[in-house]
């Protein structure tokens, strides 16, 4: 039986709001398909080890936090880069997307160097975005809307090596400005779509798990369909309460 | 100005009940404020004898109501903001529509409001019980909301007087401050405690150096008995402990209380650890302020549970227990609660995204739902959110077929009564406002009271 190989990065510290809802999509996804998989929690002092991971997850904390694994994350830095380099599938989120990119300038304009997985650079806002969001993406040809929620003061700007995860179509994606959300490079993605995302957006928890697949065995799978009843309601009625149409 | 805005806000509470649900709990106080911006401060000094404010993330309803039931039965006739509307607003309206023999406050104030309340209405105690991640879109985070109770009680007035949960680190810390704190805590909880955190533990890290702690035991989320072995900051000596905790179901708890020179028995009808710390903040502040301690515990022992914490409510031959969970902290409370009911368990989660509620519904994964997947026997849910939920189930290890969707609160009665036994106990985990439109419903029913006569 296949196993993917999940690594979590900090879940000890980058938990803010129900993350491990992502880490459950992703087992129980690739369980119901008859893959088996393995989740190893990484935290600060353990070592990364590129060839041990298909797949790497990062969520958000709170400032507190952030700055305790910032020091060891940039220990980890190089291997981390180097699994970008050879195909594994990155889900980083809310404080992650910002930790997956170059740097980090703070209010008072001190420089925080993130790991550079992603082209884009963040600097720290006057008024924190907040509300529902949805987007519409369109990554290696597949075409869906992923919904969710965002809270950051961060503002970040794509570089030309990065792609927006999506269009913005309500809420306020990566700054006030660009009208875009999140960032895909390689098979890296960041987003600002916090906490569980995954359970409302099956599509892209199943873009992870093949990725993450395709780099377990070096062949492309393609994913049977599921049962998502429940997820297609709950995204339906997020969808309605963005008032867009479907 | 001040009779002007204080008639104005007079005639809006006289008004408001008849307009719309809510009885009025907020308006009046709203209106007040916005004509006489220093109302608190005048309201406040009309209280004879003083005001105690209680906040908390989780705790503060139940808490006020044991401590107004106790200071009534000792024959100090409180004020009290029992409907749980406890903004500033809120705060103002109680003071302002309390009757005239009312001479003492008894309120509780929202986390986020307090550092303002407490500045303005300059109150005789202060009870601090608990920090956990609640509503982010909102509160911001937790460090945040801590950081303004620091400075806070930094710039207490020196009369008054600082009653802190030992067993929350963050709050001790901030208690450590001052000097002539009053601590509370569970001095022996080891029955009840668990060997490790909770997933959904905040504050596990070290207030003074960021290490991380160690704990003798753990209660709720990140409270317990805790020591950082790096900077040797530990809990502070409790002044008023617990010890001997029985809890016995769903039904009551019994447990002994320890000052530094006596013990008295509580026994008390509310459920669960959680309110073991609620009874005891009470008990503690009910004692600072020189009450004896076997009218306390007579007073606690026939304090019954405010709307919506852990209500029961007889409906259709079945008891329904609405236990509020409005934050993972909460709710794992919760779960633990119905964890001590040895019956087969009909469990019911209700979740809106209304304002009061939270927009971010995120936090349901952090409740650790999966305790009760081999003992439920059916589960539904619901609210504007109820397909969220079915998600969180589903993932978490729930059988699809289990998992029943009410799209309305009639369906979901309904739906209730048909899928279980007669005598059965139905267990409510409700968010803030779906409790609210639960309950509305089951007084339309005619199965209990509107929640502004609540405590009435």
């Amino acid at each position: 039986m296949t196993e993917v190989r999940i690594c979590h990065l900090y879940p000890n510290h980058m938990n803010i709001y129900g993350d491990r809802g992502n880490i459950s999509v992703l087992t129980k996804r690739l369980h119901w398909r008859g893959y088996s998989s393995s989740v190893t929690n990484i935290g600060i002092g353990d070592k990364f080890v590129p060839d041990d991971f298909d797949l790497c997850y990062l969520g958000g904390g709170q400032d507190k936090d952030q700055n305790l694994i910032a020091v060891d994350l940039a220990e980890k830095a190089p291997a981390i880069r180097s699994a970008a380099d050879d195909g594994i599938a990155f889900l980083w989120v809310c404080g992650g997307i910002q930790l997956a990119g170059k740097r980090y300038l703070d209010a008072s304009g001190s420089e925080l160097l993130g790991v550079g997985i992603l082209d884009l650079e963040t600097i720290a806002g006057t008024e924190r975005l907040i509300g529902d969001i949805a987007i519409r993406s369109c990554v290696d040809g597949a075409e869906f809307t992923v919904v969710g929620y965002e809270n950051h003061i961060g503002q970040t700007y794509l570089g030309s090596d990065s792609r927006p995860l999506g269009k913005v179509l309500h809420g306020f994606g990566n700054n006030s400005f660009d009208q875009v959300e999140g960032a895909v490079q390689q098979r890296v993605i960041g987003t600002y779509l916090h906490g569980p995302l995954l359970p409302k957006n099956p599509e892209l928890a199943d873009l992870i798990l093949t990725w993450a697949l395709a780099h377990r065995t070096s062949e492309s799978i393609s994913l049977e369909k599921l049962d998502d009843d429940f997820a297609i309601h709950a995204h339906q009625r997020a969808v309605a309460r963005a008032g867009l149409k479907r | 100005m001040y009779f002007v805005a204080r008639l104005m806000g007079k005639i809006v509470a006289f008004l408001s009940p008849l307009l719309r649900r809510g009885g009025g709990t907020s308006a009046p106080g709203m209106v007040l404020l916005r004509l006489h911006p220093k109302a608190l401060s005048k309201l406040s000094g009309s209280l004879v004898r003083g005001s105690v404010l209680i906040s908390a993330t989780n705790g503060k309803t139940t808490t006020t109501r044991f401590l107004s039931e106790i200071l009534n039965d000792a024959g100090v006739a409180c004020v009290s903001n029992t409907s749980g509307a406890n903004l500033k607003s809120g705060v103002a309206t109680a003071l302002l529509t309390k009757e005239r023999h009312q001479d003492m406050g008894v309120l509780e104030v929202d986390e986020a409001a307090l550092p303002e309340v407490v500045k303005e209405s300059r109150p005789r105690m202060l009870i601090l019980m608990n920090l956990f991640r609640d509503q982010l879109d909102r509160y911001g985070e937790l460090e945040s909301i801590a950081k303004r109770w620091r400075e806070m009680v930094l710039e207490l007035h020196p009369d008054t007087k600082l009653l802190v949960n030992a067993d929350d680190p963050v709050l001790a810390a901030i208690g450590l401050q001052r000097p002539g704190s009053i601590f509370f805590g569970l001095g022996d909880a080891s029955s009840y405690s668990r060997d490790e955190l909770q997933h959904a533990s905040d504050s596990s890290n070290c207030p003074q150096c960021s290490a991380p702690l160690s704990y003798n035991h753990v209660t709720l989320s990140h409270m317990g008995d805790w020591k950082c072995e790096n900077c040797e900051l530990s809990r502070p000596h409790l002044d008023f402990a617990t010890s001997q905790i029985q809890l016995d179901g769903i039904n009551q708890s019994v447990f002994t209380i320890l000052d530094n020179s006596s013990r008295q028995e509580i026994s008390s009808s509310m459920p669960g650890l959680h309110n073991v710390y609620n009874a005891l903040a009470a008990f503690s502040a009910a004692s600072e302020l020189g009450i004896d301690h076997g009218g306390i515990a007579s007073s606690i022992s026939q304090t019954v549970a405010a709307f919506g914490r852990t209500e029961k409510v007889a409906f259709c031959d079945r008891e329904i227990h609405i236990l509020l969970a409005k934050n993972p902290a909460g709710a794992n409370a919760n779960i633990d609660t119905l964890l001590l009911h040895s019956g087969p368990l009909h469990l019911c989660v209700l979740l809106n995204d209304r304002i009061a509620d939270g927009r971010d519904v995120s936090w349901v994964w952090d409740v650790d739902y999966e305790r009760v997947l081999t003992r439920v026997e059916t589960l539904h849910v619901g609210g504007e959110r109820s397909y969220d939920l079915a998600l969180r189930f589903l993932y978490g290890g729930f059988e699809k077929d289990i998992i029943e969707v009410a799209d309305s609160v009639p369906d979901l009665l309904d739906s209730l009564v048909s899928s279980t036994p007669k005598h059965s106990n139905i267990f409510v985990l409700p968010s803030y406002t779906a409790m609210l439109d639960l309950r509305d419903e089951l007084v339309r029913r005619n199965a209990t009271h509107a929640f502004w006569e609540d405590g009435k």
